[in-house]
């Protein structure tokens, strides 16, 4: 929870500064973090 | 008001003439001027040095009062500073912090909400299922030895044919095992009879029968024992 905040403050502040690619970078692993506790909590749900 | 002429005239009417009387007029207008310019520089003095006093109480109280006004004033605006000051810091440290974290957790819930509409949990939950459906399904193969080729029915045949042949094959191995236990015993046993018999040539007929008689009780009891143990 916390990284993915970290990351988030980054890349607003990266699109303050206008550094987009650095923001971009920001942006993705928000992104990948979000997906893999998607994942992660479809995971914990029984298969029978 | 009457002029000193005038009264001079009624006064001293026969006695002084016209050129005295104006002469004294003259004179008189003359002291007089003297007394009131004397009086008025005496007067204008008086007046200002009261009028300094008064300038002065005046320029005292005004300033006094300005000092106040002035400190009043600077009271006013040291506190509306203050509050300026404070109202400022605070919006600096706290309010930016809000609105930061606010900015966060609003980018984070829009950032949820896009992912949840272009990848929805649903889907993702099937997908885990699956996968793990697959490799549990591919574990259990391994386990159990299942695979595409054991699936025919034929293979299954040859391969319950191929088991029921193991079993019965094993349960000769067991019965053959048993006897195998038994015949070194009986093989003793021949070897025995007929080192005895072979001793006992030497002998007279009735030690022979004798040891006969005795050799065959002691193999009835063997061989009875032999036969309880089995």
């Amino acid at each position: 929870m916390t990284q993915h905040r970290k990351e988030i403050k980054s890349f607003i502040k990266n699109i303050i500064n206008g550094e987009y690619k650095n923001a971009h970078g920001n942006l993705a692993a928000v992104v990948e973090d979000k997906m893999k506790q998607k994942i992660k909590k479809a995971s914990k749900q029984r298969l029978f | 008001m009457e002029n000193i002429t005038d009264i001079l005239q009624e006064k001293a009417q026969d006695i002084l003439t016209e050129d005295t009387l104006q002469q004294i007029e003259e004179a008189f207008n003359k002291k007089v001027q003297l007394h009131v310019e004397a009086a008025l520089v005496k007067q204008d003095d008086e007046y200002a040095a009261k009028l300094e006093h008064l300038l002065e109480a005046i320029d005292l109280d005004h300033s006094k009062k300005l000092d106040e006004v002035v400190e009043a004033i600077d009271k006013n605006h040291a506190e509306k500073m203050i509050a300026v000051v404070e109202k400022y810091s605070k919006a600096l440290t706290t309010e930016a912090a809000e609105f930061k974290n606010d900015i966060v957790n609003k980018v984070s819930k829009y950032l949820d909400i896009y992912l949840e509409k272009l990848v929805p949990q649903k889907s993702i939950n099937e997908a885990v299922k699956n996968k793990r459906a697959n490799k549990m399904l591919s574990e259990m193969r391994k386990v159990l030895a299942v695979d595409a080729a054991l699936q025919k029915q034929a293979i299954k045949d040859a391969i319950v044919d191929g088991k029921s042949r193991i079993d019965e094959s094993t349960a000769q191995v067991d019965e053959m095992g048993e006897h195998s236990i038994s015949y070194p015993k009986k093989m003793q046993f021949l070897k025995l009879s007929l080192h005895l018999k072979a001793s006992v040539l030497t002998f007279l007929k009735t030690k022979l029968r004798f040891v006969r008689r005795s050799s065959q009780v002691s193999l009835l009891s063997l061989s009875m024992r032999t036969l309880i143990i089995h």
